[in-house]
């Protein structure tokens, strides 16, 4: 698959404070990719260094094969941004706002169209003065898509958007992915946005790059985290707990929850066989996104 | 490019059209002009009432107007930047130079807007209220309404260049910060503080400032029938104008250019 987004050694420093330092990723064409991180981890400032509104200390930004430095105009009018806490002219009305922006991109837009993408037809006279912080979101949101883009970046998307507005947005995005083989990179606090969208995330820390991996890879099954189905939990917990080999167990609404040292379920299999219980399965729990991201940073 | 700085340039002036402020500028220099003739009276007879132009358009333009034209300016990228918007902006493809000449092509618009008002009313008034019947003396007829329109308009250019040099003094000011109220602050202070010491400091032939009043005196002077020319203080003022404009607009774009936009 050919690369959409190629970063190179980049690091941007403000004064003595390094924000990002030597980011290297590359993200490939129709790829959902997140980048996560805690606060000022750099995800933001990687973020507008990919927008060409910050420009690196150092390092090199190719996009769709070309330096973003040098072929700005071209890269960008074939890219779709949101900027965190998206700015519009709060004087004018939604359309207006639409249409103003539309006139850089110099391409055929539809305005009605992308608006009833993002569910704000219906606010399409309002001004945006007016509006709450989730429809200005998804106002940024309907500019960023607006020129239909081959790629996009994408700045916390679902801040403040409710639980519905998020799932809408989540599922537009994954459809944009899919249909129009649009490339999103995204950034967000948000763990189950980014593990039900993203193929491949990426972890930052301090400027710096932790860790890089398929979403698949990051959330797969934990072997040493195991749920027990069985009647009688509490019982087989009194034993397991005396096992050298069994780190914890625990009883949780009726269910049997043991953490093992090492990723051996055939063993606790063998055990609870021997003892005379009856299960009916043994589960390894899923790790979810939000464990493998504190695990990244240490926490 | 240029077709760039026109989208820039289009939107400028969609925002710009729908905002009060753009108008309170144009209203105010009319309302001095509509004002000036209590203190210099217009009269409907053999009198000429070229003085009354000489006399209205320096007053409501060279102080009020170009003050105006300082805070008017001098908000334009510093807005922006305070909202964010410049961040929605300029992630479209749209250089940061494009940008700014679209700011500094607005501020001359509204200087010919500024400039438009005031010279429509007070020739309106000097027209309906006066009498404009060419400079005379002696009963020899020295400037006809001719000569005295040209040099209205000669004179109105010169000014006009004074007040884009103006602009470009606002647009420094207006993207070395986040606030406008800032920027107008540093605009405004720093152009009185420097009318203010140009005499003591020998500067005045190279603040373009000094030829706001300038381009005025030589119609002043046709008006009360004295034989004068723009030239050669027009080629200094010219030179002085040009000279600001170019040199504020190059370090407003060094600023620009160089300025965090990410945060």
């Amino acid at each position: 698959m050919a690369s959409c987004i190629r970063l190179e050694h980049l690091s941007k420093s403000f004064g003595s404070t390094l924000a990002v330092n030597d980011f290297s990723l590359e993200i490939e064409q129709g790829e959902v990719f997140g980048l996560l991180g805690p606060n000022g981890a750099g995800k933001s400032t990687t973020f507008y260094m990919m927008c060409g509104l910050l420009r690196p200390t150092s390092g090199r930004i190719s996009i769709f094969g070309k330096d973003l430095h040098t072929n700005f105009l071209e890269i960008s009018a074939r890219m779709g941004v949101l900027v965190e806490r998206p700015s519009f002219y709060d004087y004018l009305t939604v359309a207006k706002n639409l249409r103003l922006f539309a006139k850089l991109a110099e391409k055929e837009v539809t305005i009605d169209r992308t608006l009833d993408l993002v569910g704000m037809l219906h606010v399409s006279d309002q001004k945006v003065g007016t509006l709450s912080t989730g429809m200005r979101q998804r106002l940024g949101l309907a500019l960023a898509f607006l020129t239909e883009p081959e790629l996009l970046i994408l700045d916390e998307p679902a801040n403040g958007l409710d639980v519905e507005q998020t799932q809408e947005v989540v599922r537009l995005l994954r459809r944009l992915a899919d249909g129009a083989n649009v490339t999103i990179v995204l950034s967000s606090h948000m763990m189950e946005e980014v593990e039900a969208l993203c193929d491949r995330i990426a972890i930052m820390n301090e400027g710096r790059l932790v860790t890089c991996e398929e979403t698949e890879a990051l959330i797969s099954y934990d072997k040493t985290r195991l749920e027990v189905l069985m009647d009688t939990p509490e019982t087989a917990a009194r034993r397991l707990v005396q096992e050298d080999w069994v780190q914890s167990v625990e009883v949780k609404r009726g269910r049997l929850l043991v953490h093992l040292h090492e990723p051996n379920p055939h063993q606790l299999n063998t055990f609870l066989i021997g003892a005379g219980y009856q299960m009916s399965g043994i589960i390894p729990r899923r790790r979810t996104l939000q464990e493998f991201f504190l695990k990244a940073l240490n926490k | 490019m240029i077709r760039r700085i026109l989208n820039a340039y289009s939107i400028e002036w969609t925002k710009q059209s729908r905002q009060m402020f753009t108008f309170v500028g144009p209203a105010f220099v009319v309302l001095l002009v509509l004002l000036t003739p209590l203190q210099y009276p217009l009269h409907h007879d053999a009198a000429n009432d070229y003085g009354f132009i000489a006399y209205a358009l320096p007053m409501s333009l060279n102080f009020f107007g170009f003050l105006m034209l300082l805070v008017y300016s001098a908000s334009l990228v510093a807005t922006e930047l305070s909202t964010g918007t410049i961040r929605t902006l300029l992630v479209r493809p749209l250089r940061r130079s494009e940008f700014l000449a679209a700011k500094m092509l607005i501020g001359m618009t509204y200087a010919l807007m500024l400039s438009f008002a005031a010279s429509a009313t007070v020739w309106a008034l000097a027209f309906f209220l006066g009498d404009l019947n060419g400079i005379e003396y002696g009963g020899e007829l020295i400037y006809s309404n001719e000569e005295m329109l040209q040099t209205f308009l000669i004179a109105m250019l010169l000014n006009l260049l004074t007040q884009f040099a103006g602009v470009a003094w606002g647009l420094l000011f207006s993207t070395l910060t986040r606030s406008a109220a800032t920027a107008i602050g540093l605009a405004v202070g720093s152009w009185l503080l420097l009318d203010f010491l140009k005499h003591p400091l020998n500067i005045a032939p190279f603040l373009f400032s000094s030829y706001l009043e300038q381009t005025w005196t030589v119609f002043a002077d046709r008006c009360a029938a004295f034989e004068t020319s723009f030239f050669p203080d027009a080629y200094y003022g010219i030179a002085a104008s040009t000279g600001a404009a170019v040199v504020c607009f190059s370090l407003a774009l060094f600023v620009l250019a160089r300025r965090n936009l990410g945060s």
